[in-house]
């Protein structure tokens, strides 16, 4: 049987600083998709039509938080360095200028999903010193962002969209 | 190494040393070779003692069954004598090393017969490059150095590394300023001589 060897690349993206130094604000209609149409045009600007074509059905978001601006994705582990590179070239996203940083890297999707989990709770806890959110509302993104870290499926199944390239 | 097998050798060398010296004497005989006969055999004979003395400077005094060699050179030192300095074997020192370059000869063919210059040659295999492989793609060096613009032939040089990608590239360029065109590998080696002329087609 062969294996799909995979790489799951944690990623935290920062925003570029405001005039007063206030937190930037938060853009609660950013999800995936518009992660990885972004990431896909990268490959192809950088990589040519031979990047797109390996990293197009390999590559996907499976997890992002507007909230703490973090997530995961999944490439194939033959590419991934590929993708990784294409992601750090990005560097507008809706507008605003952008820093894509990746925290984590790991084989396997248990890994990466608790890095998730205490990266999103650091960065919530946060968000609540600075007054960002009240505590209740940091508490139900707490759980929301575990239910959906926990539905990541290795397998590829499940999680936000993945990249399509349209045909 | 064990002392049978280097008596083994040593045997082996100095039957080939006999065959030789055999040899050298029927060349000696028909006239020609009278002279040289004995240098021959002197130069054979350094040659086994100086492998001798290399493989195992401790056994020299138990030197093995010396040819009869020494029975026609009497001026010649005798073999029981340490030489007094061990003389490493001759031998060739080659150094091998990675091509620096790719040299390749291009020829465009347009649909139209449209006819480029060579800035438009070299731009045109930057959009492959760009288009095939992206703007880390289009980073990989090349340096045109000869365009023939009746012709439409150009000599471009690469390294060598970078060979396989631009060669992939130039196949699958399919347009270039919204002109339909192809570029066909006429002849690619690590030597630029190869490249430069053909002598199939040279004629004087």
């Amino acid at each position: 049987m062969v294996r799909f060897k995979n790489r799951f690349l944690l990623f935290h993206i920062h925003y570029e600083g405001t005039p007063n130094c206030a937190p930037p604000p938060i853009d609660t209609t950013l999800h995936g998709g518009h992660i990885s149409s972004v990431l896909k045009e990268s490959i192809l600007l950088n990589f040519g039509d031979f990047g797109a074509g390996i990293a197009a059905t390999s590559t996907g978001v499976k997890y992002f938080s507007p909230y703490t601006s973090t997530g995961i994705i999944r490439c194939s582990r033959d590419h991934y360095q590929m993708v990784w590179a294409a992601l750090t070239f990005v560097t507008t996203l809706r507008g605003r200028n952008v820093l894509f940083r990746v925290v984590h890297v790991g084989g396997t999707i248990k890994g990466v999903q608790q890095e998730a989990m205490e990266l999103d709770k650091k960065l919530l806890n946060e968000l609540e010193t600075t007054g960002v959110i009240t505590a209740s509302q940091t508490d139900l993104l707490l759980e929301k962002a575990r239910t959906e870290i926990e539905a990541v499926d290795a397998s590829g199944k499940g999680g936000q969209k993945s990249l399509h390239l349209p045909m | 190494m064990p002392v049978s097998s280097q008596e083994q050798i040593s045997g082996i060398i100095s039957n080939q040393i006999d065959f030789q010296s055999q040899i050298s004497q029927q060349a000696g005989r028909k006239g020609c070779l009278d002279e040289f006969v004995p240098e021959v055999r002197a130069s054979l004979h350094d040659e086994l003692q100086a492998t001798m003395s290399a493989a195992s400077p401790a056994k020299r005094d138990r030197s093995p069954s010396q040819p009869s060699l020494d029975a026609t050179h009497p001026s010649k030192k005798p073999l029981h004598a340490t030489p007094t300095a061990s003389k490493p074997p001759s031998g060739t020192k080659f150094t091998v090393s990675g091509f620096p370059f790719q040299y390749l000869r291009l020829r465009l063919v347009t649909a139209d017969d449209h006819s480029f210059d060579e800035l438009h040659f070299r731009n045109a295999i930057n959009h492959a490059l760009r288009e095939a492989f992206g703007i880390v793609g289009a980073g990989h060096h090349v340096d045109l150095l000869k365009f023939d613009q009746s012709g439409q032939e150009g000599l471009i040089r690469t390294p060598y590394d970078s060979g396989p990608t631009l060669r992939a590239a130039l196949t699958l360029l399919r347009e270039y300023q919204s002109k339909e065109l192809r570029i066909d590998v006429l002849d690619c080696s690590p030597y630029l001589f190869t490249v430069a002329h053909n002598s199939r087609n040279w004629a004087p």
